[in-house]
């Protein structure tokens, strides 16, 4: 059974994080149809205004295969895998950091909505996973695939996943 | 009528927008992950509005009430951005990589020479 508490807490981390990659527009959105949810817990307070853009990070959607974690996250602009840094913090404690570069820092900017700059993300996965993935970047989308654990081994410590250099 | 700027049609979500001025250029920058060129349209109307329009598609092999963590959003989406400055529609070129859009075009607007005379020394102090 989940604590409140922490479900409260993530649901508010996930608006954050939604807010900082879309901008002024999602928040519009939102307050129209709702924010998204995890499956099976309850919905969140729609229409909150974006907090200044920090260390919030990328919207995610995860889902889970035999053998595999599968974690995609959104993040337009860059090259590719080599510019995302991704942790384990433990076999389901995930973190993800990236910068989205600035791609017109010489030109004068009439009108600014699109995030960049330093974004992280902290996310449990839903099984506990190897500190290996395989990594691709397609279409402003980055996808990880972590090899799934034996049930009930664990890990400890913080590890540095191997990232490919190559990819795209 | 299709509003201007900021308010998308209520059922469809609207990709955030830079507007960026460089040079003779007026450059339209769209974040749009995940969108693949097929499943984008971009009309340059009149000469003061940029529109945008196309559809997310989902991905994932499972269906969506199966994910783990759905915070991704799918379906369609549009934004009209009405530009500060007249732009020629024969100017524009149109490029969508890495999740992002660019719309580059060219500014049909006439530079203004300014002249003005320099400040004398002295000219700042203010009178007693």
């Amino acid at each position: 059974m989940s604590d409140p508490g922490k479900v409260v807490q993530r649901i508010a981390e996930q608006l954050e994080a939604l807010g900082d990659v879309f901008g002024d527009e999602l928040w519009r959105e939102l307050g129209r149809t709702g924010p998204p949810r995890q499956k099976g817990q309850p919905r969140g307070r729609p229409g909150s205004p974006p907090r200044a853009a920090a260390a919030a990070g990328p919207p995610l959607d995860i889902y889970v295969t035999p053998h595999e974690v599968v974690v995609e996250a959104i993040l337009p602009g860059l090259t590719g895998p080599q510019q995302v840094s991704a942790s384990l913090a433990g076999p389901t404690e995930l973190l993800l950091e990236a910068f989205l570069p600035d791609r017109l820092s010489d030109g004068l900017y009439i009108q600014r909505e699109r995030f960049t700059g330093y974004c992280s993300r902290l996310v449990t996965l839903p099984a506990s996973v190897l500190p290996v993935a395989a990594a691709r970047y397609r279409d402003g989308v980055l996808q990880l695939r972590f090899q799934r654990t034996s049930p009930g081994a664990g890990g400890e410590g913080v590890a540095v996943l191997h990232v490919p250099q190559s990819g795209g | 009528m299709v509003k201007v700027n900021q308010e998308p049609p209520a059922e469809r979500a609207a990709p955030p927008v830079d507007l960026v001025r460089r040079g003779d250029r007026l450059i339209l920058l769209a974040s749009l992950p995940g969108v693949r060129p097929s499943d984008l349209r971009v009309s340059i109307v009149g000469d003061r509005q940029v529109v945008l329009e196309g559809e997310v598609a989902y991905r994932h092999p499972l269906p969506r009430e199966n994910l783990a963590l759905n915070e991704c959003t799918y379906g369609p989406f549009a934004r009209t951005v009405h530009l500060p400055l007249p732009v020629d529609a024969g100017g524009v070129a149109v490029a969508l990589q890495d999740g992002v859009l660019t719309v580059d075009m060219r500014v049909r607007a006439e530079a203004v020479h300014l002249h003005w005379q320099p400040k004398e020394a002295g000219s700042g102090e203010r009178p007693r």
